[in-house]
C-alpha cells in the first residue's frame, strides 16, 4: 500500500505542533556550532524550529529517548516500575539512520520471549516524525551500507520541505491518528508535481552521500568483505589507533549492550541497568578468568562482526545505518569506512574449523 | 512472559552442603511456582550484591526446590558461599535452552563431565534416570582433579545400583585409597563400548575438557549434531540482550547454553 502524502505550509505545521504541545513533550533539534542536538523544546520554540536547518541528522542517536543511559529495572520496595511522571514524546527532525536503527531495537527489546517493558513503554508513548536529510555530512555513509537519506519506514511521520510546503506522509496508525485528531483543513493531500520534486531532491542527496563517499567505495557489501576474514591479520593492525574508549558504540543508534549491577538502600534491593560497551576489556571475562575477547584487537573486530554479519544472521539487517558517528567520536580518528575498505582489499584467509586436532 | 524479565522471584535457602574445598550446593525453596528443564539456567541474586548464571543440579522434576552447585571463583560466588539456612535470594529463569532429552530417546546416552560441570549432568542423569527404559544405555563418565574434588560423592554409589547406568570415574591426582581410573577425563571413553551411531553424547566441564572431550568424541565416530555441549560464557542478562555472552552469532544465553557441536564448530573462539 502506498502512504497517503499531505501538503501544509509551514506555519500551518507550527500550529499543528502548537495544538500537540499540550499533551506531549516535544523535542527537536536544534542548532550549537555547526552541529544539532535533540532538546526538549519550549512551547515558545516551536516557531523557531527550522526546517531549513534540520538537514541532518543530530549528534545524539535515537536510543538516548528509548534506552537511558541508567535505569533502575526491577526493585523490592516499589512494585510500580514504569514512571509515571513519563509523558508522551513527539520526536522531530530523525533521521532514516536513526530509524533504521529501531530495527535493531525493537529486534532486541521487544523479541516477545523476553519484552523489555521499559522500552516497550517508551516505544509505545513516541511519535516520531522523522524528515528527509537535505545536508549530509562528511562522516555520512547511508549509501554504503544499502540505505538512503530519507526515511522509508519506522516513522509515524514524515516531513520533506519542496517549495514552501512541507510535505507529510504518513508512516503508521499512530501517525494517521495524529492528524486525524489535531489535523485542521489545512491538510491537503499532497498533489504529484511536489511529490515529484521530492523523489527528484531525494535522489539529488543521494547522490550527495554517495560522492562523499566515493573514496571509500568498495565491490561488495560489508558482509561479504568480512566473511572469511575474521582471522585475518590485518585485524591488529587496525586496531593499533583505538583507545579503548568506548565512544563508538555509546554513540551508535544500534548498540544495544547493557550491564547490570545489583545495589541495596536500606532494606531495598534494586537492579539498575547502565550501557556497556564490548570494546571495553572485560566485557566478555568469565567467572574463572577466562575471557574469548582478552585483546583490543579481538574487541575491535567483534565490533564489525557484530554489526555486518551476526545481526544479518540473526534478524536479517545489519546493525550499522550509515550514520557515521562513530567516525566523529573516535578518539584515535579511525574511520571504519577505511578499516572496511582494507579489509576488503586482504586476501580471504579461512582455517577449517577442526585446526587444533592432534 | 513473566511481565518484567528483570525482576526475580525470592528463593530461601533451605540448606547448604559442602561438596569439596571450593564448591558447595545450595538447596533454594523458591516462593511461587518454578520449574525447569534439565540444562536451562538462572541467574541467582545475592540481593543487593550481585548475579550470577548457574544450571540447577537437582531433578527438573522436583518442583518444590532447586539445588544449584556454585564454585567459588569471584565475588559473587563467595557471598553465596556465605549464605546459610534462611537467607534469602532471587532466581530469574528458566533461562536459555536446555537438553532436548526426547531426542535422546531409544539411543545410548553418553554423559562426560568434569569438575563442577557435573551440576548440569547431575540433573539430566536425575531425569534419565526416572525412567532408564526410555534410553538403550546410559553412560556417566566424571572426571575430576583428586578424589577429594569429587562432588555429589554419596549419590554416585547409589547411581552405580541403577538399572542401565554404567558410571565410571577418574581422577588427575589419586590418592593411596582411589581404585578407579587414573587420567584426564577423556581416558574414560576408551573403556565403554558404544555404538556411535545409534548414541547421543552431552559434554560439560572446564574449557579445556570441553576442546578435548569433543575431539576425542569425533574420533570415536560421534557425528557433530549428536554432540551436545553446555556452553559457558559470561551470561548477565539472560535474555539475549545485553551482549555479554556472545559466542558468534549466537547469545549463549538465549540460544544456548546448550548447543550441538555442530551449531557452534566454526566458531574459532568456541573453546574461550
Amino acid at each position: 500500500m502506498v502512504n497517503r502524502v499531505f501538503q501544509i505550509k509551514i506555519t500551518d505545521w507550527v500550529s499543528f505542533l502548537e495544538d500537540m504541545y499540550r499533551e506531549y513533550d516535544i523535542y527537536a533539534p536544534q542548532s550549537f556550532e555547526d552541529k544539532l542536538y535533540f532538546e526538549f523544546l519550549d512551547k515558545s520554540d516551536i516557531k523557531n524550529i527550522s526546517y531549513r536547518d534540520i538537514a541532518y541528522r543530530t549528534v545524539q542517536p535515537i536510543k538516548i529517548f528509548f534506552l537511558p543511559v541508567g535505569e533502575t529495572v526491577s526493585n523490592t520496595s516499589n512494585s510500580e516500575e514504569i514512571d509515571k511522571n513519563y509523558k508522551k514524546k513527539i520526536l522531530v527532525g530523525l533521521k532514516a539512520c536513526d530509524l533504521n536503527a529501531l530495527s535493531i531495537l525493537d529486534e532486541v527489546y521487544l523479541d516477545e520471549d523476553f519484552i523489555d517493558p521499559f522500552y516497550k513503554h517508551r516505544r509505545e508513548d513516541t511519535i516520531i516524525i522523522s524528515s528527509d536529510c537535505t545536508d549530509p555530512l562528511e562522516s555520512c555513509f547511508c549509501t554504503e551500507v544499502d540505505s538512503q537519506p530519507y526515511p522509508v519506514k519506522n516513522f509515524d511521520l514524515n516531513l520533506s520541505l519542496v517549495d514552501n510546503y512541507i510535505l507529510i506522509e504518513v508512516g503508521s496508525e499512530k501517525g494517521q491518528k495524529l492528524i486525524d485528531e489535531y489535523g485542521k483543513d489545512y491538510f491537503k493531500e499532497a498533489n504529484n508535481g511536489l511529490i515529484d520534486k521530492r523523489e527528484q531532491n531525494r535522489e539529488k542527496i543521494k547522490s550527495k552521500v554517495e560522492e562523499i563517499n566515493t573514496e571509500f567505495a568498495t565491490k561488495d557489501s560489508y558482509d561479504l568483505i568480512l566473511k572469511g576474514n575474521y582471522e585475518s591479520e590485518i585485524w591488529e593492525e587496525l586496531a593499533e589507533d583505538c583507545v579503548e574508549c568506548g565512544g563508538c558504540t555509546n554513540i551508535c543508534p544500534t548498540c544495544h549492550c547493557f550491564i547490570l549491577v545489583d545495589g541495596a538502600k536500606g532494606e531495598e534491593f534494586f537492579k539498575n541497568k547502565y550501557w556497556d560497551s564490548c570494546q571495553l576489556d572485560d566485557f566478555t571475562k568469565m567467572a574463572a578468568g577466562e575471557d574469548p575477547r582478552d585483546e583490543i584487537w579481538k574487541r575491535f573486530r567483534n565490533r564489525y562482526f557484530c554489526k555486518y554479519n551476526y545481526k544479518l544472521d540473526n534478524f536479517n539487517i545489519i546493525a550499522c545505518t550509515g550514520c557515521g558517528r562513530c567516525i566523529e567520536a573516535c578518539q584515535g580518528d579511525i574511520d571504519k569506512r577505511e578499516v572496511l575498505k582494507k579489509v576488503s582489499e586482504t586476501k580471504k584467509n579461512k582455517k577449517t574449523n577442526r585446526e587444533e586436532v592432534n | 512472559m513473566k511481565e518484567n524479565p528483570y525482576n526475580p522471584i525470592k528463593a530461601k535457602v533451605d540448606d547448604v552442603i559442602t561438596e569439596s574445598s571450593t564448591i558447595k550446593t545450595l538447596k533454594l525453596i523458591p516462593e511461587e511456582n518454578f520449574s525447569f528443564q534439565a540444562g536451562e539456567f538462572i541467574e541467582l541474586t545475592v540481593p543487593g550484591v550481585g548475579e550470577a548464571p548457574f544450571t540447577p543440579s537437582s531433578s527438573p522434576y522436583n518442583t518444590e526446590s532447586l539445588d544449584v552447585t556454585v564454585m567459588e571463583v569471584g565475588r559473587v560466588t563467595r557471598k553465596i558461599h556465605n549464605m546459610k539456612k534462611g537467607d534469602i535470594t532471587g532466581i530469574r529463569g528458566p533461562l536459555g535452552k536446555g537438553y532436548p532429552i526426547e531426542k535422546f530417546e531409544n539411543k545410548e546416552v553418553l554423559l562426560l563431565g568434569g569438575g563442577v560441570g557435573m551440576a548440569p549432568i547431575r540433573s539430566l542423569l536425575l531425569e534419565l534416570i526416572h525412567d532408564t527404559s526410555r534410553f538403550e544405555q546410559i553412560y556417566l563418565c566424571y572426571g575430576s582433579k583428586t578424589p577429594s574434588d569429587i562432588i555429589y560423592k554419596n549419590q554416585f554409589e547409589k547411581w552405580r545400583n541403577v538399572k542401565g547406568l554404567k558410571v565410571l570415574r577418574t581422577v588427575d591426582e589419586p590418592d593411596e585409597n582411589w581404585e578407579e581410573c587414573v587420567g584426564v577425563a577423556t581416558v574414560l571413553l576408551e573403556k565403554i563400548d558404544i555404538n556411535v551411531e545409534n548414541s547421543v553424547a552431552i559434554v560439560c566441564g572446564p574449557p579445556v575438557m570441553m576442546k578435548f572431550g569433543t575431539y576425542s568424541l569425533l574420533d570415536m565416530g560421534f557425528k557433530s549434531e549428536d554432540i551436545y555441549l553446555s556452553m559457558e560464557r559470561n551470561m548477565s542478562c539472560g535474555i539475549g540482550k545485553c551482549g555479554h555472552c556472545a559466542l558468534g552469532k549466537y547469545y549463549v544465553c538465549k540460544d544456548g547454553p546448550v548447543f550441538t557441536y555442530e551449531q557452534i564448530k566454526d566458531i574459532p573462539e568456541k573453546w574461550v
